[in-house]
């Protein structure tokens, strides 16, 4: 498989007034194959949301690159980065925030298209009726305002969008956390089916662990601004690593009450991303930390799997 | 011994002419140390029940239609103002979802924690303090001195729910409601918190009604559940009966429609088709018929009652066995 992306020591730091900054994401690396779905899973405050936009130069990074088909994005000015677009495109967590309220779904649809100057005017209508039936959508509702539909027909309308330009990536923003359950398996199906039928890849980030190992190949555990476990996502959920990960996957409620409930794993809150610990950024909060997580930061070691594709970066390996 | 029982509540909202029905005929009751989740997604009623049920919503636009409500012996529903606010906060804690909204953004934490506690009981300034921080080390949360200086929007997430935990135990209540406590908050923060309510309930003794949309917290946390569905209660049971045989097909839909760990990655997941049907709109059958598979003539006709008292009450005319 060709690699699509390769993101390689990429960070983040907002400065903060009066000195110091926040270290949204700091230092990460990983390739991504044509057609492969990564997961990317941590909690509110992580940096998973930067990191999906850092990857789409919505924010420029701070350091490190990222190389999409060979060609490094974080170098390009805003104006040669623009026909890039068209290839990386994005659908966001809050489909009622993320549509213009004033246009109408066809014209949403259409409104990439147009930026980007393609067909005529009758073969867009064309292209809008075909991806609003392939989202699953009514042609009428072409006609519309976002507020006559209801919030997984919203997310079918910003995935046609995002569609739109035939794009090889979509980083998809926690694109189901807002929908009932109900819904949100409608939406997912929809996505893996894009997937299949496309050959898209998706990052796809967000909290809900079951909901990304559903959709992905390959999982990105993040915490503090780091990957601090990454590999194929059967593995990862049998046999986590990283006491992070474990402590994720045990804290999840199973919808089964038969299954044997752990108590809470780890305590306290995330540390601040202004003041990250020194050494393992986990430590303040790990069952395992000893007096080397306290000081000296893990570097990333292989555990197993296919090509040494499961990582961890934790001292106990 | 019954602490808290709802009967055939209806709730609409409107003016008295022009009424839209958003709660339909609910009932349930809750016995000491007993947790009941209510469960459902966006728009079902659940929190509209609830709060209703207590008299928090303001009226008008919400207005109890019919139905009673009883919270040990005390008809809540006819109960003068002054009545319902000696309840409020004190045998009756409530657990709002939004803790940024539901703290005064103007005054400290240990100001809002001390007059919850002052409002219901004869004691002096410093001994609430020392009350307030006993209960915020309770709820987890270190150095309790400092937090008492602080405003709500100097903490973080996790930290302003548990403020709100702690103000809603602050008197010991009897009747613990929780209103998507943990909805807001990251899994192991969620978890965290769940461990701390389980183990104040059986210290306490409270009865916790939980309205929550996450089956999983039902399943860990819950004693009885009752899902909602478009303004009624389709089923009721055990925790353990619900998610062993679950009979009516909402019921089974959600379930199986949520991706579990272990939900195989080569099928697409189950679905229910549609959407909720919007209050006023539900016509005169089944609100669930026109997304049902399992949905007869009869369902589309005449809309099906919970039968009562029943261990495991299903609202279908074609329930799954």
């Amino acid at each position: 498989m060709s690699t699509l992306l390769e993101v390689t020591e990429l960070a983040k730091a907002f400065p903060l007034k009066g000195g110091g900054a926040i270290h949204a994401v700091n230092g990460v690396s990983f390739q991504q194959a044509a057609g492969e779905t990564i997961g990317i899973v941590g909690e509110s405050g992580c940096g998973k949301s930067t990191l999906g936009r850092l990857i789409l130069q919505l924010i420029r990074p701070t350091a490190g690159s990222v190389r999409f088909r060979g060609k490094d994005l974080t170098l390009l000015p805003e104006t040669a980065l623009r026909p890039m677009r068209r290839h990386l495109q994005m659908i966001f967590q809050d489909p009622y925030a993320a549509l213009d309220p004033r246009m109408r779904v066809g014209a949403l649809v259409e409104e990439p298209l147009a930026i980007h100057g393609i067909g005529t005017r009758a073969e867009r209508a064309r292209a809008v009726a075909e991806l609003l039936e392939t989202c699953g959508l009514p042609a009428e509702a072409a006609a519309r305002h976002p507020h006559e539909f209801s919030g997984g027909q919203r997310q079918r309308v910003c995935i046609a969008r995002a569609l739109a330009l035939s794009p090889e990536l979509i980083v998809a923003d926690e694109p189901v956390s807002a929908l009932d359950v109900s819904i949100q398996s409608q939406i997912l199906n929809l996505m893996m089916a894009l997937k299949r039928d496309r050959g898209l890849s998706y990052l796809f980030i967000s909290h809900n662990l079951a909901v990304v190992k559903y959709v992905s190949d390959r999982l990105a555990v993040m915490y503090l601004g780091r990957v601090v476990e990454m590999g194929p996502a059967e593995e990862i959920y049998a046999d986590p690593r990283h006491p992070y990960t474990r402590a994720l996957i045990a804290a999840i409620p199973e919808p089964d009450p038969d299954r044997p409930r752990d108590h809470a794993v780890v305590q306290g809150d995330l540390s601040s991303p202004e003041n990250p610990p020194p050494g393992c950024r986990f430590h303040p909060r790990c069952p395992h930390a000893t007096e080397r997580c306290r000081v000296e930061a893990p570097r990333p070691v292989a555990v197993g799997g296919r090509d040494r594709a499961h990582f961890v970066e934790c001292h106990l390996y | 011994m019954t602490l808290f029982a709802v009967d055939a509540l209806s709730v609409g909202f409107g003016s008295a002419r022009a009424s839209v029905p958003v709660v339909d005929a609910v009932s349930f009751s809750l016995a000491k140390g007993e947790t009941l989740g209510l469960v459902g997604e966006s728009g079902c009623g659940k929190t509209v029940t609830v709060m209703s049920a207590i008299r928090l919503l303001p009226s008008p636009p919400a207005q109890v239609t019919g139905g009673s409500v009883r919270f040990d012996g005390i008809d809540l529903i006819t109960a003068p103002k002054a009545q319902l606010r000696a309840l409020w906060g004190n045998r009756i804690g409530v657990v709002f979802q939004n803790p940024m909204t539901s703290l005064n953004p103007t005054f400290t934490i240990g100001f809002q924690l001390v007059e919850a506690l002052r409002l219901h009981r004869p004691v002096s300034e410093p001994q609430a303090r020392e009350q307030v921080m006993a209960m915020l080390d309770r709820v987890g949360i270190n150095s309790p001195q400092r937090r008492l200086q602080q405003y709500p929007h100097e903490l973080s997430g996790g930290l302003r729910q548990r403020v709100m935990i702690a103000m809603a135990l602050i008197c010991h209540p009897e009747l613990l409601i929780a209103d998507e406590p943990t909805t807001a908050l990251d899994v192991t923060l969620q978890a965290q918190i769940l461990d701390l309510l389980r183990s104040l309930r059986d210290e306490l003794g409270m009865g916790i009604l939980m309205i929550t949309h996450d089956l999983g917290v039902v399943a860990e946390f819950c004693d009885r559940v009752a899902v909602m569905y478009a303004g009624r209660i389709v089923e009721t049971a055990a925790v353990h009966e619900l998610f062993r045989a679950p009979r009516h097909p909402y019921t089974r839909g959600l379930m199986e429609s949520i991706p579990r760990m272990d939900t195989a990655r080569d099928r697409p997941l189950a679905t229910i088709e549609g959407m909720v049907p919007a209050p006023g709109r539900r016509g005169a059958g089944c609100a669930f018929a026109e997304r049902c598979t399992r949905a007869l003539e009869r369902c589309r006709a005449e809309a099906p009652s919970l039968a009562d008292d029943a261990a495991h009450a299903v609202a279908c005319w074609n329930p799954a066995s």
